[in-house]
């Protein structure tokens, strides 16, 4: 098929062949730690895969109710013709389907992606509802000295995913790690690798890198006192933006120092204005495993781009979004939709094995990495119930399996009349709760449903 | 990226409860601009409106370093976005630091220093030999440091900044070195990134002073949107900026320089949100002729046509929406059927029954419009909420936000497609208040063409948009650019989003005093906002802060 044809040949001058995923050499430091950090990858994916196409069942499997069963059927048409591309990986992963964002449709303020991460949005935080992003909360408890709490890299242009999870428990927007656009993904490279040691520099005198941090970092110090001497004259809130300010600074100084004694190569770097597959599968492949082997960061997230016409088999031209996703109840665009969903399936896929490929201890770095996959909606269209949720590697929950939840739920009351599985923010407390975070809730907890009774959006997913 | 999603997202906030039902929404759609007095509260007039510390916003950052080094190039510098309110990108309260951001000041910061190094004599006020390089370097921190902090450095700052040069000095950087390192630090320092105003002099009525230089300050980034220059700088140290008629003369000469021009320009980029357009791709098959030259006039157009009006011309709200004047270049003349220059951009009138102001221009016809065709919505919001400062919500969240033409199918108008869709209960109730505004538009296309017929039918752009004292019949957008144009409600508008973009603080119950004042300012100066912003510079309370209460 021409499609995959186009794909290989891609690949291959990307040098993204399976067999080039990585120099294994990098990941030497990795061995030095007895306890691995926990990482989590978010690989957040626009529009929503098609219903019906994604979905799997076994036979035997009753509809409508609760169901989970083991991924273990070797032939891969077990699989959904979406999901196909991760029945190598079957034993890693775990799918959800079920699952909704109720707590959306209660939120009169709803933003979008913002409330995916959050159960919460800006407007509702500053209304008394102060709820950071997930990402977020496991950076603060996970961050490590050399390098970044997070890094967040998405399509800059129309920045969809920029206003997502990215709100601190103040309702401010806050970008820490955030990345340039998909057209920089060299100047991404630079800013995560940029400070490591240059091999091309000779051993001995300091090269310009290295000159350049020292320099960086006399004038961090300096500045530094500049805003906690300032501060000190200025009225309370005032004080507590400089003081932010210094904090960030200082943040940026450690960053700067602590890089030195970080024993690890810089990867390869890529070129800017690349297309957007290419940009995706180089963040998931290159740019995520090799900074976390480099424990540059623990938490990453990729918001990817919308995929071009060309790359799903549609005819050039035609408005992916209108004419594509929001059409993929019907043929043809319910097939270009699957072959969109399908192509994910594949990053997914690559992500898992580029965290594979990188020994950790005495497994792989993908068993200490929650890979997390999460479509913006449902399905193609606006709706926020029925929602795909693929995981991997993590050891936190257990892999190989299929979990079916019910729709019985009453829906908050600006759905139209229909009824949903369990909230999403249940899933996200299950996380947190992996990660060693003790929280019993996440954001919003409760909402009236159409039939007067009261959803609890509350608790960790049961099952998982 | 669903953008439609982001279009909720920036409507939503209002319409839950605006719209609940069809009553409650006539009466709070429009209840603060159709009686702004109800919200004010009459206890606050009195006191001095808040003074937080601001954060250049991005775009006053770039100007401030261009007047700073103007022989550098320094377009390559990348500063990441702010975040908006109504379109405004200064407000006091957004303009946190951010991590990113902190970055993006250490590189621009270090790639400023480093250009401007390469001509030291452009930064360095003295030939230095061996033995005076140390007086020479002290030198540079004094006046250059002057120009970078809007005001002289205190002992302490020159011993901190002029102690550093030193160290940096005999660390073995040299003295261009060492001065490249200071001005790497002082411009990343608080005193140039923020504005921060302490005031000096005894608290009355709860308030203080601005001292000279922060009086010179708020003039620059009001009425340049930038730095203060050396002139006015030079007229802080005078003590010339005290008086209401020092300061209305220093204002007239600043607002005659062209760097006025650039803040009017800045100010309705953000007010009418002329970047949207870059957000709005055109069909292909439809619109052949809508390349990415004739996007990029349309969006020149309207700075030019800014400058024009608002700057070189009368300088009204009123013109700024029924003037005919323009600027176009061939591709522009094309599109608004005048004749075309043979190259470049020259003034023209445009067809007085076709065109009036920023409403009936391509760049809000085209920015406000999808693919296909225009929006009626999207563009009676926008009137609804940038022109009349009322609030319109957003859909519910299952809402059918998709274009009705890419998939109608038989002959219909673009007015009868919206009508069909916006007939559904869930919509009509809010609809009929606002989408009127926009079939006035209907006699334009999706990126901005005039038209007489959809579809072969002749276009209807007639409506009645009838709030609170407003009850307005209209045949066309001509019509209805001159019933604003009249509006008092647009007037009290303009100027609630001028004191917002002025103060950088929002509009509530407590700053709501003052917008009134910048209102009545208006009015009494004919809607020129040239003149009511030289009765702000004049007025008491330009020149005082509230006491800071540590």
């Amino acid at each position: 098929m021409k499609l995959s044809f186009d794909r290989r040949r891609f690949l291959k001058a990307m040098g993204l062949g399976a067999g080039s995923l990585y120099l294994p050499s990098l990941f030497g430091v990795r061995t030095a730690h007895a306890e691995p950090p926990k990482r989590l990858v978010l690989f957040l994916t626009e529009h929503g895969p098609v219903t019906g196409r994604w979905e799997m069942r076994r036979p035997g499997v009753p509809e409508g109710g609760d169901f989970e069963f083991a991924l273990d059927d070797p032939d891969p048409e077990a699989f959904s013709e979406t999901l196909r591309p991760l029945h190598p990986h079957r034993r890693k992963v775990t799918i959800i389907e079920g699952l909704s964002m109720a707590s959306a449709y209660a939120d009169p303020l709803f933003t979008g992606n913002g409330h995916y991460f959050s159960v919460s949005n800006r407007a509702a935080a500053q209304g008394g509802v102060p709820c950071g992003s997930i990402d977020q909360i496991i950076a603060e408890a996970s961050t490590p000295v050399a390098g970044f709490p997070y890094l967040f890299y998405s399509n800059d242009s129309s920045d969809f995913w920029a206003g997502s999870p990215i709100y601190d428990t103040t309702g401010h927007q806050v970008m820490p790690g955030r990345l340039g656009g998909y057209r920089y993904l060299r100047d991404a490279f630079d800013r995560v690798f940029g400070d490591l040691p240059d091999p091309s520099e000779p051993m001995g005198a300091p090269g310009p890198r290295e000159l350049s941090r020292r320099r960086r970092a006399t004038t961090l110090a300096l500045v530094e006192r500049e805003y906690e001497k300032l501060a000190l004259r200025l009225s309370s809130e005032d004080r507590e933006k400089l003081g932010r300010h210094r904090d960030m600074l200082s943040d940026l100084e450690r960053r700067v120092t602590a890089v030195e004694h970080l024993s690890c190569e810089r990867p390869e770097w890529p070129d800017n204005d690349l297309p957007p597959i290419a940009v995706a599968d180089l963040a998931l492949t290159r740019l995520f495993p090799a900074a976390m082997a480099c424990d540059l960061t623990r938490v990453a997230v990729l918001g990817a781009k919308q995929l071009d016409a060309v790359d799903i088999g549609a005819p050039a031209g035609i408005d992916v979004h209108q004419a594509v996703a929001h059409s993929s109840m019907d043929d043809p665009s319910s097939t270009w939709m699957t072959n969109y969903y399908r192509l994910h399936a594949e990053q997914f896929a690559r992500l898992i094995e580029a965290f594979e490929a990188v020994p950790e201890g005495d497994g792989t770095m993908l068993d200490n990495t929650l890979l997390l996959w999460l479509p913006e909606l449902g399905n193609g269209w606006h709706d926020l119930y029925k929602l795909m949720v693929v995981m991997a590697g993590g050891g936190a929950f257990e892999t190989g399996r299929y979990l079916r939840y019910r729709e019985d739920q009453s829906a908050p009351r600006n759905v139209f009349d229909v009824t949903v599985g369990p909230p999403h923010s249940k899933l996200l407390v299950s996380i947190l709760q992996a990660f060693g975070i003790d929280r019993s809730s996440f954001g919003v907890t409760s909402a009236v449903a159409r039939d007067g009774s009261i959803m609890d959006f509350t608790g960790p997913l049961p099952d998982l | 990226m669903d953008r439609e999603l982001i279009a909720r997202v920036v409507l939503a906030a209002t319409l839950a409860t605006a719209c609940v039902t069809g009553s409650e929404a006539d009466e709070s759609l429009l209840a603060r601009a159709v009686d702004p007095a109800s919200a004010v509260d009459e206890a606050l007039c009195d006191v001095v409106g808040a003074a937080p510390a601001r954060r250049l916003s991005r775009s006053e950052y770039l100007a401030t370093v261009r007047d700073l080094f103007p022989s550098l190039d320094l377009s390559s510098l990348t500063i990441g976005s702010d975040p908006t309110e109504h379109g405004f990108e200064n407000r006091a309260e957004l303009l946190v630091p951010r991590p990113m951001l902190i970055e993006q000041y250490n590189t621009a910061a270090a790639d400023i220093a480093a250009a401007a190094i390469d001509d030291p004599s452009a930064i360095v006020p003295c030939e230095p030999t061996l033995e005076a390089e140390a007086m020479c370097g002290a030198k540079f921190v004094e006046t250059f440091g002057r120009r970078i902090f809007r005001r002289p450095l205190s002992a302490e700052e020159l011993d901190t900044y002029t102690g550093f040069l030193n160290a940096e000095r005999a660390a073995g950087t040299g003295l261009e070195g060492a001065v490249q390192l200071t001005l790497e630090a002082m411009l990343q320092a608080p005193q140039f990134l923020y504005r921060i105003e302490l005031g000096e002099g005894p608290v009355e009525h709860g308030a203080v002073s601005l001292t000279r230089f922060e009086v010179a300050t708020r003039m620059s980034y009001l009425l340049w949107g930038s730095t203060p220059d050396d002139e006015l700088l030079a007229r802080a140290e005078a003590n010339e900026l005290a008086t209401a008629e020092q300061r209305e003369l220093e204002a007239r000469r600043m607002l005659a320089d062209p760097r006025a021009a650039r803040m009017l320009v800045e100010f309705h980029r953000q007010w009418l949100d002329f970047d949207e357009l870059a957000n709005e791709p055109k069909d292909r098959a439809r619109y052949p002729e809508y390349s990415a030259d004739l996007a990029t006039a349309i969006r020149e157009e309207s700075d030019r046509f800014v400058s024009r009006v608002m700057w070189r011309g009368d300088g009204t709200i009123r013109s700024l929406l029924t003037s005919r004047e323009a600027e176009v270049n061939p591709l522009l003349a094309e599109l608004y059927g005048v004749a075309a220059p043979e190259s470049g951009w020259a003034p023209v009138t445009l067809d007085p029954t076709e065109r009036a102001g920023f409403l009936t221009r391509a760049n809000f016809l085209a920015s406000r419009g999808h693919a296909l065709e225009g929006s009626p919505p999207l563009r009676g919001i926008f009137v609804l909420d940038r022109l009349l400062c009322g609030s319109a919500g957003g859909p519910p969240a299952d809402a059918d936000l998709s274009e009705p033409a890419a998939t109608a199918e038989g002959e219909r108008t673009n007015r009868q497609l919206f009508e069909e869709r916006l007939a559904a209960p869930a919509c009509a109730g809010c609809h009929a208040i606002f989408t009127p505004l926009g079939y006035a538009f209907e006699g334009y296309d999706a990126i901005g063409r005039h038209r007489t017929t959809d579809h072969d039918a002749p276009v209807d752009a007639s409506g009645r948009f009838a709030q609170g004292e407003i009850d307005w019949n209209f045949t066309n957008a001509i019509e209805l650019s001159e019933r604003l144009a009249e509006s008092p409600e647009v007037m009290r508008c303009a100027a609630d989003r001028w004191y917002a973009y002025a103060s950088g603080n929002a509009i509530d119950a407590a700053t709501r005093c003052r917008a009134r004042a910048f209102g009545d300012a208006l009015v009494e100066a004919g809607g020129d906002v040239r003149e009511m912003l030289v009765r702000y510079v004049t007025s008491d309370e330009f020149a005082l802060r509230p006491a800071v209460m540590r």
